[in-house]
């Protein structure tokens, strides 16, 4: 079913408005987000904003990672590719035109292809990760070919500050 | 008298000081006994002292000196504070309180007064946070405009949908009134359009001014610590009958609010430290062969993302071995450690709480106080400190703190596809890139540039950019980029414009970018790099740092006049002097030529139709890429009138052509163009 993005956006952010006791314990909101062909679920409370991914200026000489910096509110955010930060950026072959704000980080954003939906899943219905599962991959959702890594974005976002902390770009020459 | 606005200034932060030392007593009282409750009481107390001296005001100055009397004995010391002493720092506070409160002169004499007291809201105090929330919110205006432009784009699309309805009617049934109709639509959506069009560029104009003036009231100019250091110097020169003479450097640097608030403190015990320990009297100057007056500058610098206070004195010079005593008398090293400490890392105890080399207390300094605030003021900040000494010369000592936004003068840049801004500061000048103007040494791109080859680099090509068109393809200009003694051409297609922009640091999780200063948001929020000169010149260092003289091709030179004989023989002189030389008829035909090649020197007339040569002279002033080209004036007007004009105008010789001679044409020429 196709999703209107607008329609997405409001009732994401709708869900920041509502108290964190009426999310209630046993039900997970999860944010479903594509890159390639590929979908992964991000929780919805590790994430402060979703926005359009329409000018992403590029960092010289920076990782392949970090596609670069984006104003966002009034703030400046390192935008990462979610791909990357996950070890498969070989599944990157669409335009990233969307992005989360890690909640955790606000400097942090991570950009991918698209967004297909958003769904509640009580959390007895995520399991182990398997082998062979993504780097930040916490759970799986759902079973067989509609089976969805959940991802950590906090966990992202850690890595993405250690790696940083110590990181001094002179540019490429 | 005292400048009312530093009454203005002195009243907030004395207010700020006053509840800063009730908390910290009343801290006490409650059993916060403890050498850093203490020395954060002195801290404030000593602060206090600064500021009232400045502002001449005494009574608040003995007070404030009274309290560090009282507090220091107790630095250090794990004993209790008695209540009887407690009762007497709080009397003295409220004493303060009153006296600052009586600055006022709407307050009646005696009127009661108290640290809590609610302080007329003649002013409103923004906390950061807030600003940023206020800056979020008009950010997400610029977002939803660009919602708004969408829309307009949707009504331009039904528009066109309109149009070729109608033309489909007029071809299938023409006459029908629904023809009407559908025009009268159509001329509504556009009429719809238009208007949205401009109100939502009036209103992106509008919100692009807001969010600068929202970022612009958290930045001040540093010169007006100025005014407050200036009076320290004085005044502490004064009290101590030495002759001292200040001077700054970097007024033009805006920095937040509250770092200049606080860098203001640290400068001014620096200052002061500078008097007290740094100077020497008079009569001692003048023995060690100086003169009586000392030298005291404080000097301000913007590096990348950071910026650089230095304050240096040309008095005596830190006595490190002194330094070291002082150090271990007051338990903050053992003897061991000291004597095993380098000079480096044994000037750097200066900064410890009570280390003093001042062999007596006095009014102005002594405590080893003023150092300890320095350092904490770079703390707070995650800048830095560190001090230089020479002993008999002089002591520098700087701080160097981040800044999260600054702003500065800045010209726009574009090289392929990137726009980015340099501060204008670093570029040195920008001139026309000829096609033989780059030329290869030992290996690398360098320009002639003033006789040396220089480092040259395409812009596009070191910020990892494709390049406009085609890699062999020569920018347009060079922009000459300085940063210190260090020269580098910079090749770019374009210079768009100059701007003061606010300048934000890249976010943390971009990683370290020596290459750049940080970012500025352009009016649709979205950011443009800002350049990082001094890692630019690094970048260009790989093979050589310095300018190497070489064989310059010869100098061209562009000579103007109206009258052919005139031309020719100027052209003929020129040649032989071994000067390449181009002919323009008139000031016009110059600027033109001027525009399309560099020249190193214009050889003018003044009498000539249209632009004349004073006039040419003086637009060649006005264009940052001729500004750097010297002018002779050639006429045969002799009268002083004249030659004054010529110089008014920039021209660097002027010469009658009655009286010239080749020999004395070719060796102006020649001073000029090296």
């Amino acid at each position: 079913m196709a999703l209107k993005f607008d329609d997405l956006k409001r009732a994401f952010d709708q869900t920041f408005q509502q108290p964190l006791v009426e999310r209630g314990q046993e039900l997970v909101h999860l944010l479903i987000v594509r890159i390639g062909t590929a979908r992964f679920a991000l929780k919805v409370a590790d994430l402060a904003g979703l926005a359009r991914a329409q000018t992403v200026v590029p960092i010289p000489g920076a990782d392949a990672g970090l596609l670069g910096i984006a104003g966002l509110k009034g703030r400046m955010v390192a935008v990462h590719s979610l791909a990357a930060m996950i070890g498969c950026p070989e599944l990157s072959t669409e335009q990233n035109r969307w992005m989360v704000l890690c909640r955790r980080e606000k400097e942090i954003a991570l950009a991918f292809t698209a967004v297909t939906g958003t769904m509640m899943v009580p959390r007895t219905e995520l399991s182990p990760v398997s082998p062979g599962a993504p780097p930040h991959a916490t759970d799986a959702v759902g079973s067989g070919a509609a089976q969805l890594w959940l991802l950590d974005v906090g966990s992202i976002a850690e890595t993405i500050v250690k790696k940083t902390a110590t990181q001094t770009s002179g540019g490429a020459v | 008298m005292v400048d009312e606005n530093l009454y203005q200034y002195f009243k907030i932060e004395a207010r700020e000081i006053v509840s800063d030392l009730s908390r910290d007593i009343l801290g006490l009282e409650r059993g916060g006994a403890g050498a850093e409750p203490v020395s954060r009481l002195l801290r404030h107390a000593h602060t206090l002292k600064g500021a009232a001296r400045v502002v001449r005001l005494p009574r608040i100055a003995e007070i404030a000196h009274a309290m560090e009397d009282s507090l220091t004995p107790h630095r250090g010391s794990l004993d209790a504070v008695s209540k009887e002493e407690i009762h007497r720092l709080l009397e003295q506070v409220d004493t303060i309180s009153s006296e600052i409160s009586a600055l006022d002169p709407l307050t009646p004499a005696g009127a009661p007064s108290h640290p809590t007291a609610l302080e007329p809201f003649e002013r409103v105090r923004v906390g950061v946070a807030e600003m940023d929330a206020l800056l979020s919110g008009v950010s997400e205006t610029a977002v939803q405009l660009d919602g708004i432009r969408r829309s307009i784009e949707v009504v331009r699309e039904v528009e066109d949908r309109l149009a070729s309805l109608q033309q489909q009617l007029t071809d299938a049934k023409p006459g029908l009134r629904l023809h009407e109709t559908v025009e009268e639509m159509r001329l509504a959506l556009q009429h719809a359009r238009q208007g949205l069009g401009m109100r939502a560029d009036s209103t992106e104009r509008e919100v692009a001014e807001v969010r600068g003036n929202i970022d612009r009231l958290r930045l001040l100019p540093t010169s007006l610590l100025f005014p407050a250091l200036e009076r320290a110097v004085r005044d502490a020169a004064e009290t101590l009958g030495k002759q001292v003479v200040f001077h700054t450097s970097g007024r033009e640097q805006r920095l937040e609010s509250h770092v200049l608030s606080a860098i203001g403190e640290a400068l001014a015990h620096l200052v002061r430290n500078a008097v007290a320990h740094g100077i020497e009297s008079p009569q001692e100057r003048l023995a060690r062969g100086k003169p009586a007056c000392g030298e005291v500058s404080l000097k301000i610098e913007r590096r990348a993302d950071r910026i650089l206070f230095t304050c240096s004195d040309d008095g005596g010079g830190i006595d490190v071995d002194a330094v070291r005593r002082a150090a271990v008398e007051r338990g903050v090293v053992t003897a061991a450690s000291a004597a095993a400490l380098s000079t480096a890392d044994a000037l750097e105890l200066i900064f410890s709480p009570g280390v003093t080399t001042s062999a007596s207390l006095n009014e102005v300094a002594g405590r080893g106080i003023g150092l300890e605030v320095v350092r904490e003021v770079a703390n707070r900040f995650k800048g830095r400190v560190g001090v230089i000494t020479d002993v008999g010369i002089g002591t520098g000592v700087q701080i160097e703190v981040p800044v999260s936004l600054s702003s500065v003068r800045a010209i726009l840049l574009a090289a392929g596809d990137l726009l980015i801004w340099i501060p204008l500061e670093a570029v040195h000048s920008a001139l026309r890139l000829a096609t033989d103007a780059i030329v290869s040494l030992a290996g690398r791109s360098s320009l002639v540039f003033e006789g040396h080859a220089i480092p040259f680099i395409r812009l596009a090509e070191t910020m990892g950019r494709p390049l406009a068109s085609g890699a062999d393809s020569l920018p347009h200009l060079a922009a000459i980029v300085q940063a210190g003694s260090e020269l580098l051409a910079v090749g770019v297609d374009h210079v768009i414009h100059a701007s003061e922009v606010i300048v934000h640091p890249l976010p943390a999780a971009a990683g370290k970018v020596a290459m750049l200063a940080g970012a500025v948001f352009d009016s649709q929020g979205n950011p443009q790099l800002v350049l990082n000169p001094d890692a630019l010149l690094k970048a260009a260092e790989a093979v050589s740092s310095r300018p190497m003289p070489v064989a310059a091709p010869a100098p061209h030179v562009l000579v103007i006049d109206d009258s052919l004989t005139s031309r020719v023989l100027l052209k003929s002189i020129l040649e032989t002097g071994g000067f390449k030389v181009d002919l323009a008829v008139s000031g016009e035909d110059a600027m033109s030529k001027a525009r399309e090649r560099h020249y190193s020197l214009f050889v003018c007339d003044v009498e000539m139709p249209g632009m004349n040569g004073f006039e040419f002279v003086s637009r060649t002033r006005e264009y940052d890429y001729l500004l750097g080209i010297p002018s002779i004036l050639v006429t045969t007007r002799a009268g002083a009138d004249d030659r004054r004009r010529g110089a008014e105008a920039g021209a660097r010789a002027y010469i009658v052509k009655g009286e010239f001679n080749k020999d004395s044409l070719l060796e102006t020429v020649r001073s000029l163009v090296g």
